[in-house]
């Protein structure tokens, strides 16, 4: 590389590959919703599972870095009155991103299953 | 059927850090979810989340600017830090070095305005510090002119100044319209050079405010109003459409020209140096510019690095 591409390279370097904790629980989301799968149906999955209120911002953010990944996809809807004239953004989990799941999904079986019994956290 | 009002306050947060035009369906979202039935205490929380939401991602975009300000500024600490050691007992500074600087600085500009290709060539390498020479030029201006009482304050100023600014770029990012702006024709970081401009104007604003009006010469009225003429020039819509041609392109290097014009005379109040001195070279700078400009061929401007292209860095 040029020495003028330092900084390009540097951003390159840092860029992740692998799966978070957040973006597998929304992956699992998109599966689950399907077709109708946009901002809030996502969130209301997630709070019901997770027990708690999750933020409409981390959802948007999470679901950008799949699209980044190739492991989500998007398309636009119709505006609508109540959202103040704003369309919804559906999106849907890609071929890549059932093989991520599939490959995170094993992963984590077989790390289970290989754990020794917790103490004192009623595992 | 009449639609609830989310918090004023929360929709306005909400517009002042542009989530609504950077994000519309987070913004519906939110909206849908408060009509059916949410509280407001509920849209607040969301609002503050998706507003640390965008920043970090913002922050997380422009992680290559970190370095680059980092460097930027270690190198003019550096430099400042050795010109108070070895030069400024000694020689008369508040007389020579700024001549000195604006000399060089003013070069380095005059050689991308006329494309002079080896000029281009090192400023290709230099790029990352390119647009530091100004502010350089300027703190050394105030060390020099403040014969030795100012310089420990000065560096603090810079330093904070740098810091201040590298959280604004970085998490705040400047509006898409100053990110469309060029003002030396070649579309490259504009983002930085807005930053240059207004490390210049925050100075010059300093040197207004500790100026006493009764004793600004002519020359000073004169190149205040070339700053202003450029801003609003800067500043005007249609100008993201400019830098495309060539008599545009000129334009702009010499509204550039006339803000460096207008800074260095601010500052000529400051270091106390002659103003008829600093306006006959700023003036003499700016004709040999225009003869120039109108004898080269239309401005090339620089090729944009195919690793950096293909990275989208702007």
């Amino acid at each position: 590389l040029h020495p003028v591409d330092l900084f390009a390279s540097v951003e390159q370097m840092a860029r992740r590959s692998f799966l978070g904790e957040f973006e597998l629980m929304v992956l699992l989301a998109l599966i689950r919703l399907g077709d109708d799968a946009y901002g809030v149906p996502i969130s209301r999955e997630l709070e019901q599972h997770l027990g708690r209120e999750v933020a409409l911002g981390s959802v948007y953010a999470a679901l950008e870095r799949l699209e980044e990944k190739g492991l989500a996809s998007s398309r636009l809807g119709e505006p609508t009155a109540d959202r103040g004239g704003r369309a919804k953004r559906y999106f849907r989990v890609t071929e890549d991103g059932l093989k991520e799941v599939r490959a995170t999904q094993r992963a984590l079986v077989s790390l289970w299953k290989g754990l020794p019994k917790l103490k004192g956290v009623g595992v | 059927m009449s639609l609830r009002q989310p918090p004023a306050l929360a929709t306005w947060l909400l517009n002042r850090f542009h989530i609504p035009q950077s994000n519309p369906p987070l913004a519906g979202d939110l909206l849908e979810e408060f009509q059916s039935g949410r509280s407001g205490a509920w849209y607040w929380r969301q609002t503050v989340k998706a507003i640390a939401t965008t920043l970090a991602r913002n922050a997380r975009q422009s992680r290559a600017l970190f370095p680059r300000v980092f460097a930027g500024w270690a190198v003019q600490t550096a430099i400042a830090c050795a010109f108070r050691k070895f030069f400024t007992p000694d020689i008369p500074a508040h007389v020579l070095v700024p001549i000195v600087m604006i000399a060089i600085s003013n070069a380095l500009i005059a050689g991308l305005a006329i494309g002079e290709e080896k000029l281009t060539r090192l400023l290709k390498l230099l790029d990352p510090l390119r647009t530091r020479f100004v502010p350089l030029a300027v703190m050394l201006g105030l060390i020099a002119g403040s014969d030795g009482e100012l310089p420990w304050s000065g560096l603090g100023y810079v330093a904070g100044f740098w810091l201040g600014a590298l959280l604004i770029f970085a998490v705040l990012r400047p509006p898409q319209a100053i990110d469309s702006l060029s003002f030396d024709g070649t579309r490259r970081r504009p983002r930085w050079l807005f930053l240059e401009w207004l490390v210049q104007q925050d100075i010059a604003s300093e040197l207004w405010r500790h100026h006493r009006p009764a004793q600004i010469p002519w020359q000073y009225l004169i190149s205040g109003a070339f700053v202003l003429m450029a801003t609003l020039w800067i500043f005007r819509r249609g100008l993201r459409n400019l830098a495309g041609s060539w008599p545009r392109a000129l334009f702009n290097r010499v509204a550039r020209v006339m803000l460096s014009l207008g800074l260095y005379c601010l500052i000529a109040l400051f270091v106390r140096l002659t103003s008829t001195e600093f306006f006959l070279l700023e003036c003499a700078l700016l004709m040999v510019l225009m003869l120039m400009a109108k004898t080269s061929p239309p401005f090339p401007g620089r090729q944009v690095s195919p690793v950096r292209n293909a990275l989208r860095l702007p």
